[in-house]
């Protein structure tokens, strides 16, 4: 009984204490940008429990904090940095679950009504879409809008030039996760648009429905449904981000991860 | 209240950030990111515009005195104002180069009030052919202007070009020159080079030629007053530089610092065509500070008036604002603007005036045998450079790479750097732009 009443007791300790420390958050990428951003959510729905940002140059940095420090911490990991052999994959051990997706949005500039009728982007002969400078999204999204209109010229641009690309003309629509004022013509996802959605574009298509996505990596046990149910996650701007496969187990979550990793991975090696 | 607060501390984070090299506007932003959350928005908008008035006229002072950029943008006002220092000419130098700079800001807030209804017209014809254009135009006169002769300036631009790609680029999922160690992830960092390869071949170069005490007369509001009345010779070079910052600030992916030496390229440029040019020259140096002080202001319109921002320390403001659902639109912008703007002024002019006793109290150096002087900035520039690394938790590896490049800046002494610092800075953007010209046209 005494023994019972030990391991309780310790149990209780444990829980304690875990829950009144402090947790870090990781930020390991360019000031203001969307990941940036995420973990300022993170770091404000966690409240009082919030500790201290960490903020390192690279997400290999970050993988060395994650490693080496005793505090608990926690950070938004970009669910792309696992494909694959990479600097900055992850222990498995070190992926708390899912955490957040947002569908890619088609987007063109307003006002421009050539681009706002959907039969231009599906058989226009001459027409050019901006994607996010990244080998391993780009592909798939090059799959997809190629599928749809073969003529398709894709282009990918870094966060500066990406903001006049549009307003410049040298594009006529851009793949964006969140698209702001833009207006929206489709979203590869479901959407609060009334857009075209990817599958009723292209049904069956691999990539139709595709977006960006988070994973949350920490060394502690935390339930990501506490940022969900926080006021931070509610007022945050990137509103297009929701709950990633949160009706899932964390082995399920990471099976599914995988999965869809190699087959975008496949489509970026064709 | 708050607002006149904000104010205050804006001025004096702009004069920390121009004195302390690599100690930029994004720096202070995230430092007094939390305490931003909690503002009212508009003051938010003041702080930035003020900090970074005020960061400019410092920038230059540090540059012109000491020989130390405190940006990149600021690496010409050191080539033209240090030399002019050494050379018994630092008070002109400082006051030619502050008046230029405070009448290029009164210049881009006219340009921008004249310009407003045609801004979307600019952004219609700022394509990346335009900017390849641009960036191009930059890096042939910077080759043919430089001290070196054309192959070795090409040579070095392109050495600066090769480790201005270095790093493990998560975009391209592939990793150039880190040789697996992680200090080399995130690429070389900018004052790592800036030091190594530009301000010790620079210091070393200027100690060797003329050594001797520390001589610095400072400055007097009489002789910002002559240096005004003066101006009137360097009107062309004034408006021409203004006009190019101004351009420069509000176009994302210039930026003002790269409008900064494309003004100083094309001044220095006509210059040499006049075979007048001798490094040390007050046109390019009026010509690289006043872009510079013209951008500043005009990198808030699109911003302001189109919600794009097109800087780091904008993009952290773009955020909070929207963070706090607080509006982010043409009408609360447009009813900003005149508030914004009467403290842009109003902080430049004291810019102006604060630099002036800065510069004044640095006469308690002179006598100092100018080698003290410059071992004192070099062990400045180490331990800055190591606290910058030191707020990413890697001050360490940040002063093994300046410690491994110093070697290259020695033996470079003779040469003019210039062409590899730029060719660091400007790959990227001209890769990344002449990629984007390949698909789409070709």
């Amino acid at each position: 009984m005494r023994k019972i009443l030990t391991v309780l007791s310790v149990i209780l300790l444990m829980t304690t204490n875990v829950f009144a420390g402090t947790i870090d958050v990781i930020k390991h990428s360019r000031a203001g940008g969307l990941n940036d951003r995420m973990n300022e959510v993170i770091a404000n729905a966690l409240g009082e429990q919030f500790g201290e940002f960490i903020t390192v140059e690279n997400c290999a940095q970050a993988k060395k904090v994650l490693k080496a420090t005793k505090n608990d911490t926690v950070t938004a990991w970009p669910t792309e940095r696992e494909y694959g052999k990479q600097p900055c994959n992850l222990n498995d051990k070190y992926l708390i679950s899912t955490f957040s997706n947002s569908p890619y949005h088609i987007t063109y500039l307003a006002g421009n009504d050539q681009a706002a009728d959907l039969n231009f982007l599906k058989t226009s002969k001459d027409i050019t879409v901006g994607v996010w400078d990244s080998a391993f999204w780009s592909a798939p999204q090059t799959a997809f809008l190629q599928a749809l209109n073969p003529n398709i010229k894709v282009v990918r641009y870094k966060s500066k030039p990406f903001r006049t690309a549009l307003p410049s003309g040298e594009i006529q629509y851009k793949i964006v996760s969140f698209p702001g004022n833009d207006p929206v013509i489709a979203v590869l996802g479901e959407n609060n648009y009334n857009a075209i959605t990817g599958e009723e574009l292209l049904p069956g298509h691999p990539f139709a429905n595709m977006g960006y996505s988070f994973l949350l990596a920490g060394n502690v046990k935390f339930d990501v449904a506490k940022i969900y149910e926080s006021d931070a996650w509610a007022n945050k701007k990137d509103t297009t981000h929701t709950p990633w496969m949160s009706d899932l187990s964390r082995r399920q979550q990471l099976r599914a991860i995988k999965i869809m990793l190699i087959q975008i991975g496949n489509s970026a090696k064709k | 209240m708050e607002t006149a607060l904000v104010f205050i501390i804006g001025i004096v984070s702009g004069l920390f950030a121009g004195i302390l090299p690599g100690i930029g506007g994004v720096v202070i932003m995230t430092i007094a990111f939390p305490v931003l959350m909690t503002l009212d928005p508009v003051n938010i908008i003041i702080f930035y515009v003020t900090m970074a008035s005020v960061d400019q006229f410092f920038n230059g002072v540090t540059a012109i005195v000491f020989g130390v950029p405190g940006a990149s943008m600021n690496i010409p006002t050191q080539i033209e104002g240090h030399k002019l220092f050494r050379e018994g000419k630092g008070s002109d130098a400082i006051m030619f180069s502050a008046i230029g700079s405070y009448l290029a800001s009164i210049f881009a807030v006219i340009v921008i009030v004249l310009a407003l209804p045609m801004l979307w017209s600019i952004y219609g014809i700022w394509t990346s052919t335009l900017q390849s254009i641009l960036l191009g135009t930059a890096v042939v006169i910077l080759i043919f202007v430089s001290r070196n002769n054309i192959l070795i300036s090409t040579l070095l631009f392109l050495v600066g070009g090769i480790l201005g790609q270095a790093g493990y680029s998560e975009e391209r999922g592939s990793s150039f020159l880190t040789f697996d160690l992680d200090m080399l992830y995130s690429g070389i960092p900018i004052l790592s080079i800036l030091v190594s390869l530009f301000v010790i071949p620079v210091l070393l170069g200027s100690y060797l030629k003329r050594q001797g005490a520390f001589n610095f007369p400072g400055v007097t509001f009489d002789g910002y007053w002559n240096t005004l009345k003066k101006m009137k010779k360097y009107t062309v070079t004034l408006v021409r530089s203004s006009m190019l910052g101004s351009i420069g600030g509000f176009v994302p992916g210039m930026s003002f610092g790269f409008s900064s030496l494309l003004a100083y390229v094309v001044e220095r440029w006509i210059r040499v065509k006049k075979k007048v040019y001798k490094q040390g020259d007050f046109h390019c140096l009026i010509a690289c500070e006043s872009a510079n002080n013209a951008g500043v202001f005009t990198q808030l319109v699109p911003l302001l008036f189109l919600g794009i921002p097109i800087t780091a320390s904008e993009a952290l403001i773009y955020n909070i604002l929207e963070a706090r659902n607080l509006p982010v639109d043409v009408e609360w912008f447009t009813s900003t603007f005149k508030q914004v703007l009467f403290y842009f002024v109003v902080s430049s002019t004291i810019g102006l005036i604060l630099a002036a006793k800065y510069v004044n109290f640095l006469k308690v150096l002179n006598g100092l045998n100018i080698s003290w002087v410059y071992m004192g900035i070099m062990a400045i520039l180490m331990i800055t450079l190591w606290q910058n690394g030191e707020a990413h938790y890697a001050g360490m590896n940040h002063m093994i790479i300046a410690l491994c490049l110093a070697p290259v800046g020695i033996a470079l002494y003779r040469s003019d750097t210039t062409p590899l610092i730029f060719g660091f800075l400007l790959s990227e953007p001209l890769l990344d732009n002449l990629k984007r010209i390949l698909v789409i046209y070709f």
